[in-house]
């Protein structure tokens, strides 16, 4: 028997009465949880917003479906899935259907949700500060259009239908222009390729089809144009089980997340990488037969290493690739040039898809600085960046603009110097087509009604060229018109729209273009620098980035996965350095420049620093970071995170430099002056070496061995002395195990410690945020913790990530001793954790080996009612006094049992996807079931790299590790008792 | 007093108070067993369900593959009552009285319905008149909230909606039936009786789990 199941075709007033609209609907059923359980079969927000990516879901209540979209939280634009309940979105995955991503999403993709449910955002338009209605800044603006001159000042537009509204709208001004700034400028590079190749354009690297990969200061695994794209793809070129190991070299002066990652990694002072760079290319040269001259310095650094590289590069010719990150224009010509040499343009640098994500231009920056320094702009529309706090050589002027019309989805220090402030909306509310890589483009389509009233530039520009339609209308006729027909879809444009929207993304035929190569003439001028002075290096974070995420809880405390501290930025030092000024941990200092602001900060050192930099994070000092001041719990010896009136961290973005007419963060010289004063950092790790501290380490164990290494091939090394498990079993033999065995496995080998599993798990299992002072107690809730370790000294370093999450142990100790069994084992391996049983002893987080288990000390606030829409209704909210912990995603376990069951099918390998494994960009998780003989888990415990972490305690873990393995690891306890094979 | 008259006297105060739990309306703090509150429409189980016999799941669509049954949304009803606006008996006397003077038979709504109606915001012609309001219905069946129930395994495991939620059919006004504690939800699932429609698919237990996490996310 057929049930009319879903609304559509069901009785509606009135004969030709159309469908009730958006806000009829608002009005209808009330948003959010209210409808849920007064509506209970709640309609679809709005007929368009919910297109189902799969073909099963249907708006029933409590049905969760997804609705593919693409991310806001950078440029890149990937494909993102919203996992929506009751018209709302409550979690954000990688699309799979994404070629770049597939189906990875990074921190900040993640957090997003958070930022959508933000109640501080403003409710519709504000008339200097004070709040007025749409049809008022219509009034008010839409004439300025013919005053004089108009600037339009935006970050990269990604989306083809807003930069064509944008010229349409610039083409009816007398004097109209618009200019695109980053947070942080590539027009460097961009300008490099202007010149070599003839097209401002940047190339996308392809790291999984480099063997050799040479990288200068760049850092592509971890805060580059797109992480999540670069790291999917050096994972596949990382696992020895699939082919041989590309082999990565790193030059850098800060600690980064790709030199974490890299083979051979090598500190150098950026004022450096211009010189190393022209001696690699000489080399490269020399063995292509020609000669070259670039003024390679002759005391160039590491000179034996870079000869060692150019052999490897030139040996992998067609398959070796040069990174240069920074802004120097110098150094990304000899990156070209290089590239050149080693046939990597066409191979592993893709022109047909080149990268449109960042397109800032420095040039156009400086000539609207001087035009707004000189009144003469008269209309001034600022979208998608925030110029007043991350562009030093903007801010001064933007308030000469007559009229200041900033577009943004929240309050920022540009919208406090602006005329008008016009809200738009979040991503997940939004229409928009993003092609932030040629030929690959991502729709945008909201995943619930509007929550305020925003809208975006491309619909208010159209509204101001007389245009008024529907922003959904404006995207379509966009991709009717100049996407379309670009495809070789051979089906008529709705029904290709209709799969559009059910996959989120299009992919168009690459052009297979070629472009000819000029070798750049380049000279490299020695560095002039006073030697009494450290270098400053200005860097981005994972997570909150350039600061256009700094409003947003999870990401401040998200440990950086290098310094593993939260809430804070801090002056990195090298151990070496530290100890040279007498400072530790902790101890402010003031950073003096000349024309610059001095910046008072916390040491932190940084092992595989260069001594000779200090490393300051940008994104931090944002105004309004004071919204955390009611953020942490409230007893008497609490300290508040921060106060009303202060910021998180220090802005650091002043000390932007402009070199050449070109935005630097590698420039500025300072000298450190100790304060006296002294802070204690959120720091979540105590021991961060992998060697024991010497009082601490017992003979023969010297080294703690829960990271495992491997060599290229992937054999293990073995090291240490070995505590075989003793037999014993707490389950009697008989014990029935009839059905599931859930355990997982992650490879160290691929993980870069990108930490996109810990915000993942956060917005999936419900984990407060408590704050920096309980960070600082060490009572940080989340679930999966990313371990880092120190291994090796200097230019011999490296860094090991390991994931650590709940083991599930088979005998786990924690089982034994709650006094009330509130944590007890399934019948399929889990190990459960029951909140309502338990009283609080602690007495399992105190005996758990791997000291993953968090108790709720306080009830931690969620204050903000529109936040709490982001929580996820099948996971409990946990209580003060109760302990929690991984739960292997069970909800998602029942869910797919019961999907199974509905269907009366069994469950299929890779069906369950915990949230951790779903978002890992380098797909170094694996979960499943061991009972099935043909799982993808099964085979990873069977990989020669698989080990598991304190094994002799007879706990028998569910978490497996597969060994991390490199070309070369640094000379250590852990390796040596093998042969150390040679970078070749 | 004497001991053995204060024992006496706590022993008959035991017995009587447990045959007050045991025989009226008190429960255990949580236990609404019994709970059955007035609604916004005096809709009737009985009429739909039981002489009707309109399936369970054509309003409560979501217990086939949601975790929710769901209250069904008033255009539900809609799909029936855009057309039968008035009791049987009301609707034959009306064409009754229509056909003897020999007029077309007007258009009757009862007093229960017209609530449906102005909830759904529509005039005496059912055409829209003003803003519709959700229905304010009274949740009767309520778990708490660290209890996860998926109607979906249940109706797919072929167990009947009066299992859990007593003689349905025959309840003028819905009233919570059986306990919904967990010694009774637990009670049922170590019985775990496989019916006909329960077998399990290949790999999957025989038996119905009692693991924690099946309910307690």
């Amino acid at each position: 028997m057929k049930y009319p199941l879903q609304d559509d075709g069901l009785w509606l007033p009135g004969e030709d009465d159309v469908e009730p609209s958006r806000r009829t609907f608002l009005k209808l059923a009330g948003f959010g949880v209210a409808s849920a359980g007064l509506a209970g079969c709640s309609r679809a927000p709005s007929e368009e917003a919910l297109v189902p990516a799969y073909p099963e879901v249907l708006t029933t209540a409590g049905l969760p479906y997804s609705v593919a979209t693409a991310c806001g939280g950078c440029s890149a634009a990937c494909g993102i899935l919203a996992r929506c309940r009751d018209g709302r979105p409550i979690k954000v995955e990688g699309n799979p259907e994404d070629p770049r991503t597939e189906g990875g999403l990074c921190a900040t993709g993640q957090g997003q949700i958070l930022e959508l449910y933000d109640g501080l955002r403003p409710r519709g338009p504000q008339e200097k500060g004070k709040p007025s209605s749409w049809i008022k800044a219509n009034e008010a603006l839409a004439p300025l259009r013919s005053t004089g001159r108009v600037r339009i000042l935006t970050g990269t537009i990604t989306s083809p239908s807003t930069r064509s509204w944008i010229e349409r709208y610039l083409s009816g001004c007398k004097d109209g222009a618009h200019v695109e700034i980053d947070a942080i400028s590539s027009s460097a590079a961009l300008d490099a390729h202007a010149r070599t190749h003839g097209e401002r354009a940047l190339p996308t690297p392809r790291l999984d089809r480099a063997r050799v990969v040479a990288c200068f200061g760049a850092d592509p695994l971890g805060t580059g144009l797109n992480p999540v794209e670069h790291t999917r793809a050096w994972s596949k070129a990382r696992r020895p089980e699939s082919g041989p190991l590309s082999q990565w070299w790193q030059f850098e002066a800060t600690q980064s997340l790709t030199g974490g990652a890299a083979d051979r990694r090598l500190r150098l002072a950026p004022w450096e990488y211009a010189g190393a760079l022209a001696y690699l290319v000489e080399a490269l040269a020399t063995r292509a037969g020609r000669s070259v001259a670039h003024g390679a310095p002759e005391d160039v650094p590491h000179a034996e290493a870079l000869e060692e590289l150019a052999e490897a590069l030139w040996s992998a010719r067609g398959e070796a690739l040069v990174l240069v990150g920074g802004n120097d224009l110098t150094s990304q010509l000899l990156a070209n040039h290089a590239n050149d040499l080693l046939d990597a343009y066409g191979n592993t640098l893709d022109w047909n898809r080149s990268c449109l994500a960042r397109r800032g231009d420095d040039s156009a920056a400086a000539e609207l600085a001087e035009e707004l320094a000189a009144g003469s702009v008269d209309l001034l529309i600022v979208e998608g960046c925030n110029p007043a706090y991350e562009r030093p050589d903007l801010a001064p002027h933007l308030r000469e603009a007559r009229t200041l019309v900033v577009c943004s989805m929240g309050r920022n220090e540009t919208t406090a110097l602006a005329d008008w402030h016009l809200p738009t909306p979040h991503a997940l509310e939004a229409w928009g087509d993003e092609e932030a890589e040629t030929g690959i483009l991502t729709l945008r389509q909201p995943t619930l009604p509007l929550l305020f009233d925003g809208r975006t530039l491309r619909s208010i520009l159209a509204g101001w060229c007389g245009v008024e339609q529907e922003d959904r209308e404006l995207v379509e006729e966009h991709l009717r018109s100049q996407v379309y027909p670009r495809t070789d879809a051979g089906i008529p444009f709705d029904k290709w729209l209709a799969d559009v929207r059910q996959l989120g993304v299009v992919v168009l035929p690459a052009e297979g273009r070629s472009l000819s190569f000029e070798a750049p003439t380049v000279q490299v001028a020695p560095p002039e620098r006073d030697p009494s002075l450290l270098g400053v290096v200005l860097y981005e974070k994972v997570g909150l980035r350039s600061g256009a995420h700094a409003h947003n809880p999870w990401l401040q405390e998200l440990p950086d996965p290098i310094s593993r501290i939260t809430w804070d930025n801090y002056a990195c030092l090298s151990p070496e350095r530290a100890a040279k000024l007498g400072l530790a941990e902790g101890e402010i200092v003031r950073l003096e420049a000349e024309g610059v602001k001095p910046l008072e900060l916390p040491v932190h050192v940084q092992p595989g620093q260069h001594d000779d930099i200090v490393a300051v994070a940008l994104g931090y000092g944002r105004a309004g970071t004071d919204r955390f001041a009611g953020l942490d719990p409230e007893w008497i010896e609490g300290r508040a995170t921060i106060h009303a009136g202060e910021t998180i961290g220090v802005a650091a973005s002043p000390w932007l430099a402009w070199v050449g007419g070109r935005q630097r963060t590698d420039t500025r010289e300072a000298r450190l002056v100790p304060t006296g004063a002294s802070v204690q950092l959120a720091d979540i790790q105590d021991y961060n070496r992998l060697e024991l501290p010497a009082a601490l380490a017992p003979k023969g164990a010297e080294v703690r061995d829960n990271i495992r290494l491997a060599d290229a091939d992937g054999h293990l090394f073995e090291h240490g002395e070995h505590h075989p498990a003793a037999p014993a079993e707490l389950w009697p033999e008989d014990h029935p195990r009839p059905g599931h065995r859930w355990a997982m496995a992650i490879d160290l080998s691929a993980c870069t410690g990108c930490s996109a599993c810990v915000v993942s798990c956060q917005a999936e299992n419900n984990v407060p945020v408590v704050g920096r002072d309980e960070v600082r107690r060490h009572r940080e809730m989340h679930w999966i913790r990313v371990d880092r370790y120190y291994r090796g000294e200097d230019d011999d370093m490296a860094l090991s990530y390991q994931p650590m999450m709940c083991h599930h142990c088979d005998n786990a100790p924690c089982e034994a001793v709650c006094p009330v069994l509130a944590t007890v084992h399934s019948s399929e391996g889990l190990n459960q954790q029951v909140y309502n049983r338990c009283v609080g002893t602690r007495y399992c987080a105190n005996t758990c080996p791997y000291k993953v288990r968090r108790f709720n000390w306080f009830e931690y606030r969620r204050d903000d009612a529109t936040a709490n829409h982001a929580l996820n209704p099948d996971v409990v909210v946990r209580d003060r006094g109760v302990m929690e912990k991984c739960s292997f995603c069970a909800q998602r376990i029942a869910q797919a049992k019961a999907a199974a069951r509905r269907e009366g099918r069994p469950i299929q390998d890779g069906e369950i996807r915990t949230a951790c494994q779903q978002s890992c960009p380098a797909e170094a998780i694996v979960f499943g079931d061991l009972a099935d003989p043909d799982s993808a888990i099964t085979r990873a415990m069977e990989n020669g790299r698989t080990y598991k972490v304190l094994e002799e305690l007879n706990i028998k873990p569910s978490v497996a590790y597969l060994a991390e393995a490199r070309h070369h690891h640094p000379a250590s306890p852990l390796s040596e008792k093998a042969e150390a094979p040679d970078v070749h | 007093m004497h001991t053995s008259t204060k024992l006496f006297a706590l022993i008959a105060l035991l017995l009587g108070g447990s045959a007050i739990v045991a025989n009226s309306d008190v429960h255990l703090p949580g236990n609404h067993q019994g709970y059955e509150p007035v609604q916004p429409i005096a809709y009737s189980h009985r009429l739909h369900a039981g002489e009707i016999g309109i399936d369970c799941l054509y309003c409560h669509y979501g217990a086939a593959r949601s975790r929710h049954a769901g209250i069904p949304s008033g255009r539900i009803c809609m799909n029936c009552h855009s057309v039968v606006t008035d009791s049987f008996d009301n609707l034959v006397e009306e064409r009754q009285r229509a056909a003897a003077a020999g007029e077309q038979p007007k258009r009757t709504i009862s007093p229960e319905l017209r609530k449906l109606y102005d909830y759904m915001g529509l005039d005496k012609d059912l055409k829209p008149a003003s803003s519709p309001q959700p229905i304010p219905w009274v949740r009767v069946h309520h778990l708490p909230d660290f209890a996860f129930f998926d109607h979906s395994t249940h109706v797919a495991k072929g167990v009947a909606c009066q299992t859990c939620h007593g003689p349905i059919q025959g309840m003028e006004r819905v009233r919570q039936e059986k306990s919904l504690s967990m010694g009774w939800c637990i009670s049922c699932h170590r019985q775990s009786i496989p019916t006909p429609t329960c077998v399990a698919p290949e790999g999957e237990p025989s038996h119905v789990s009692t693991d924690c996490v099946s309910c307690h996310l």
